[in-house]
């Protein structure tokens, strides 16, 4: 286009679409762009968690006695409950992305609160049990070293293998706490950008046309379900 | 497109309601199975049930484009990838023919200690 020719107004119309960024031909492919991005960043986190579970699969294989001993001393009640927690959140935010591509703002709103707040909601039951995991000197390290004949009151530390358990037992807590630690940083983020995503959704800025973000933060909070799916049998649930 | 379809509230809610369901039925199977082997495999099979209700509704890869679904399926592909690679060294290792007598690098410690009458016989420790 020579700049002395008059610009088309129709050839701009698309500009105008609220959400559409402007070098998208039209909202279906700006969505199915910003969903391969998604798909794109979760392959990455999935094999950033796989580096830790293959870790944690190798040396499972081999200390499995130390592990399923450790294991046993987690409780199974709460990691049970906060899968529950987290399967409703993941739904509540499944009802978001619902009320979203009706265009439903009061429901978005709604729904994301629900999911924010059971997020909280398992952060904080993961706090306590943190808290009683420490309590009972569960943490790798001085703590456990200067306590673990309360944990293990059967072992005895003379025995030529008993150091070897012992530090089996602490590399499993190391893989606990890393692993539900860094789950727990990809709640806190989630949740952030949910708590941005909901004072939009209330100043009505997500309509059925365009709701990608929202979308795409459910992709998001799914994944770290899914995360959490893996950990609940992994941590809570080793067998010898 | 994907954009425009729309999973109802009622399919979410159905999923949902069958992922508590297997949540329970994990617990159960736990409690309820004697073979350590088999618990372990019924809680993980059970997690790779979850993770596919959540995966193919929750993120509607059921219903995106096909070009969704590679993106989705190459995460796993290179999963796959990485524990292969990494059983394949770790569960071979000393069974090579110069190996064959001497014991497994890294084997469970405790059970290659030699027998020490005054102490248990083969492990240190108690199971649960």
């Amino acid at each position: 286009m020579t700049p002395s020719q008059p610009i088309d107004p129709h050839a701009l119309d698309h500009h105008h679409v609220k959400g559409l960024a402007h070098h998208f031909d039209d909202m279906d492919q700006q969505h199915e762009a910003a969903t391969l991005g998604m798909w794109a960043f979760l392959a990455t986190e999935v094999l950033f968690f796989g580096g830790a579970l293959a870790g944690y699969a190798v040396y499972r294989s081999r200390y499995g006695d130390a592990f399923a001993a450790a294991s046993h001393h987690l409780y199974l009640w709460i990691g049970v409950i906060n899968t529950a927690v987290l399967l409703t959140s993941s739904f509540m935010m499944a009802l978001a992305v619902n009320a979203a591509k009706q265009g439903n703002r009061k429901k978005i709103v709604t729904f994301l609160i629900l999911t924010i707040l059971l997020g909280l909601a398992f952060l904080c039951i993961k706090g306590i049990e943190y808290y009683l995991d420490y309590r009972e000197h569960l943490v790798p390290g001085n703590i456990f070293e200067a306590n673990w004949h309360e944990i293990f009151p059967h072992i005895d530390g003379a025995h030529p293998g008993s150091m070897m358990f012992l530090r089996q037992v602490q590399l499993f807590l190391m893989f606990y706490y890393i692993l539900t630690g860094i789950h727990a940083v990809h709640m806190i983020v989630g949740i952030s950008v949910m708590i941005v995503l909901a004072v939009k959704a209330s100043r009505g800025r997500y309509t059925a046309e365009y709701n990608s973000p929202i979308d795409m933060a459910g992709l998001y909070w799914h994944f770290v379900d899914v995360v959490w799916i893996f950990l609940l049998p992994l941590l809570y649930m080793v067998q010898h | 497109m994907s954009s425009h379809h729309i999973i109802s509230a009622k399919t979410y809610t159905l999923i949902y309601i069958v992922l508590m369901v297997l949540l329970v039925v994990t617990v159960g199977g736990d409690l309820m199975f004697d073979s350590a082997m088999f618990r372990t495999s019924f809680a993980l099979g059970i997690a790779v049930i979850k993770a596919l209700l959540v995966v193919l509704f929750f993120m509607h890869v059921r219903y995106s484009s096909r070009l969704t679904w590679v993106f989705a399926g190459a995460a796993f592909v290179w999963l796959f990838i990485l524990f292969a690679l990494t059983f394949n060294d770790y569960l071979t290792r000393g069974t090579a023919p110069e190996r064959l007598f001497e014991a497994p690098i890294g084997g469970i410690v405790v059970r290659q200690t030699p027998v020490n009458p005054e102490h248990e016989p083969s492990s240190v420790m108690q199971r649960h």
